[in-house]
């Protein structure tokens, strides 16, 4: 029977590997997703998110079970991504052949991709970050609510604005 | 389902998730923040036993490694611990605390002629906090230029230069080395950080910074070749590898000499000579836009690059093992003077205008293979270098020593070294007999009159420890003199000497519990009295 998040997180906290393994394994993409919705960087959401976990396991004591362990994450996940580019940090990796003034490996960049990703990213960050979580890190408008912090209606506004706005700039786009 | 919506899901699958690298690195923070956790009734920091066991272990290779002498022994050793985190002042002053707990406390100071002053520090949140004053104004209120950093990662120290005009470049190494600039004019600008391939830099020590009078800076930094966490969260670093980046003034920073993700561990550093350096190399970037290295470890080496990192020269200058992080100046005619250990004897070498073989000689046996060396050189050529030695026919404490730092068979000693004359002065000690003093550093002005500052005291918690500086010239001292007040712990003075000659010594020190940062400022022998600005 698969076990709860609850039965995990108590497992994880009587000092069981197996449970935290478990419920890392089950959240983690989650973490990251989150965080790379909101940064639109790999690199740096390797890193948000692995502080994010690391600040969650390490506050699990705190966690109230009776809540979904799912959105809790997730909001501290966004919250650190969200610290992250408010602190404007610029990543400039030493291997990165691209940004090292070498040429960049060939990529089979799809057109319609790259079309929207474009869209994307002129989306002001409030629409966007709601536009990434939902179909990017997979989470409901519900969730949205927790890991904002904001109204589940004023998450749905914004979802259905960021979603015309990219429809009329791919039809502009074209 | 929408076309948009269609699409969007699309999109999402397109992107590949996060790696298995990245993951499993999740997985070893996650736990070891867990296990942290459960150490505290309430998930505070306290450690568990398991982990104090570990930091213990630690503790007894940092002693170790320290009788080699070198600096990437607090790295170890804290890491060790499972995890770094500022001390108390009551602790330092109680108990006293190795060098790597004093290199929390270490400011880093930066001045020029107009005025312009910045000292940088990691604060007890974890942050690098700064204060500065633009020319003739006051102090500004102290900002964090970082946010806090995180605990596992904090740095042990800051690394602060001032170019022309005060532009001031400040760097910390964290989870990797961040460079952030600072301008009279304009402020602190944006953080760049420079991070390793594998997202790891080997911990925590400063960056190596140099900045020329074009205004050009070169960073240096080590990149740890593997980091293995024991199951109590510690680390240890497998081997470390340079890594040069330089920035033109209003560019962006490039890295010259890297390790590559796809190549061999040290493959691209090989290019310099450097891959065999176990200490922190010493950098300075000349007048003429290359870049000179110095590193130790099985041996001693000196290497040059150009601006595009191509080795214009490599010599081993020392067959002999170095056990102490080696010093280098470049002086405006392209003289190139550095100092290193072998054994405990301080060597000296000169290369003359910058070509040709070194010339090396044994200056002084400090008696220590752990000396804290430290070199200033002013565009003349004109050197000093400062460091702690052996008081011979003064006893030591008896082991185990209650408090390490406070040995009074340490003194520091001094010597200045004339361009034209192309000669050291003797030594000579600065510190009296039958007191413990550390953390000598040294700064020369145009004119060639040196600087040094340093801790003395018995650190017995009994408030007497003070900051003494000492200037002079062609090995001419003058005796030293406090510029704090006496107190439990002020530590690890830094040190910042215009090239007109104005002097300014930053140091940290406790207010009751907390620690605050002083500033003293000196023309001449005269010192301001202390002022705390953060």
């Amino acid at each position: 029977m698969t076990q709860s998040d609850g039965d995990l997180v108590a497992g994880a906290l009587s000092g069981s590997d197996a449970a935290a393994d478990e419920l890392l394994a089950r959240h983690w993409p989650l973490a990251w997703w989150t965080a790379y919705s909101i940064l639109g960087d790999r690199t740096t959401a390797d890193d948000v998110a692995q502080e994010a976990v690391e600040r969650a396991f390490g506050s699990l004591a705190r966690f109230d079970r009776s809540r979904p362990f799912r959105p809790w994450l997730a909001r501290i996940a966004a919250n650190q991504a969200l610290n992250a580019r408010r602190t404007g940090l610029r990543e400039l990796p030493v291997a990165d052949p691209e940004r090292n003034g070498h040429q960049p490996a060939p990529e089979a960049a799809h057109e319609q991709r790259d079309e929207l990703m474009t869209a994307l990213r002129k989306l002001p960050e409030a629409r966007r970050v709601v536009v990434a979580l939902r179909y990017f890190g997979d989470l409901d408008t519900s969730e949205i609510a927790v890991v904002l912090d904001l109204p589940v209606g004023t998450v749905s506004s914004r979802l259905s604005r960021a979603l015309a706005e990219l429809r009329g700039l791919l039809e502009v786009s074209r | 389902m929408t076309d948009i919506e269609r699409r969007l899901r699309d999109l999402a699958r397109s992107i590949p998730g996060p790696s298995a690298e990245a993951a499993r690195g999740a997985r070893i923070r996650a736990l070891a923040a867990l296990r942290a956790s459960a150490g505290g009734p309430d998930g505070s920091d306290r450690p568990p036993a398991r982990r104090r066991r570990i930091g213990k272990r630690g503790m007894l290779a940092l002693a170790g490694v320290i009788v080699a002498g070198g600096a990437t022994a607090a790295a170890i050793s804290t890491l060790g611990g499972g995890g770094a985190s500022p001390v108390a002042c009551q602790v330092f002053a109680d108990r006293g605390a190795g060098p790597q707990q004093l290199s929390f406390y270490t400011p880093a100071a930066g001045l020029d002629d107009s005025g312009n002053a910045v000292v940088a520090w990691v604060a007890r949140n974890g942050s690098v906090q700064a204060a500065t004053r633009t020319g003739s104004g006051d102090w500004m209120a102290p900002r964090a230029v970082s946010r806090p950093l995180p605990k596992r990662y904090l740095p042990y120290s800051v690394a602060l230069v001032m170019g022309p005009g005060g532009r001031s470049t400040l760097g910390w190494t964290s989870k990797a080395v961040s460079l952030v600039d600072w301008t009279p004019r304009t402020g602190w600008g944006r953080p760049t950080i420079l991070s390793a391939p594998s997202g790891t830099t080997a911990p925590q020590i400063a960056p190596v910074l140099s900045v020329n009078r074009r205004g050009q800076a070169a960073v240096l930094f080590s990149v740890a070749q593997a980091v293995i966490y024991g199951s109590g969260g510690g680390a240890s670093i497998g081997g470390t590898f340079p890594v040069l980046a330089r920035r033109e003034p209003g560019k962006p920073w490039r890295t010259v000499l890297s390790l590559s993700g796809k190549n061999a561990a040290g493959t691209a550093a090989s290019r310099a000579g450097t891959s065999s350096w176990f200490f922190v190399p010493d950098l300075v970037l000349g007048d003429d836009s290359t870049t000179s290295i110095l590193g130790s470890g099985a041996g001693v080496a000196f290497a040059r690059l150009s601006p595009e990192g191509r080795r214009l020269d490599y010599q081993e200058v020392q067959s002999e093992p170095g056990p102490a992080a080696p010093v280098l100046g470049v002086g405006a005619r392209g003289d190139v003077v550095g100092a290193w250990m072998r054994g405990t004897n301080l060597v000296a070498g000169e290369q003359r205008g910058g070509k040709g073989p070194w010339r090396t000689r044994i200056i002084a046996n400090p008696g220590l293979y752990d000396i804290f060396l430290d070199f200033a050189m002013n565009a003349e050529g004109d050197a000093v270098i400062a460091y702690r030695a052996r008081a011979r026919g003064v006893p030591g404490p008896r082991f185990p020593a209650r408090s390490p730092t406070a040995r009074p068979d340490r003194i520091i000693e001094a010597l200045t070294y004339s361009a034209s004359a192309r000669r050291w002065s003797g030594p000579t000690r600065l510190s009296p007999l039958g007191s413990p003093a550390n953390e000598p550093r040294v700064a020369i002005d145009a004119r060639g009159a040196a600087t040094v500052a340093w801790v003395e005291g018995p650190n017995n918690g009994r408030g007497s420890t003070r900051i003494m500086v000492a200037r002079g010239r062609s090995g001419r001292w003058s005796s030293g003199s406090a510029v704090s007040a006496p107190a439990p712990d002020p530590v690890s003075p830094a040190l910042a000497v215009a090239p007109g000659g104005r002097a300014m010594v930053a140091w940290t020190g406790c207010r009751g519990t907390t620690a605050a940062t002083y500033v003293s400022e000196g023309m001449g022998t005269a010192w301001t009295s202390p002022r705390v600005i953060g």
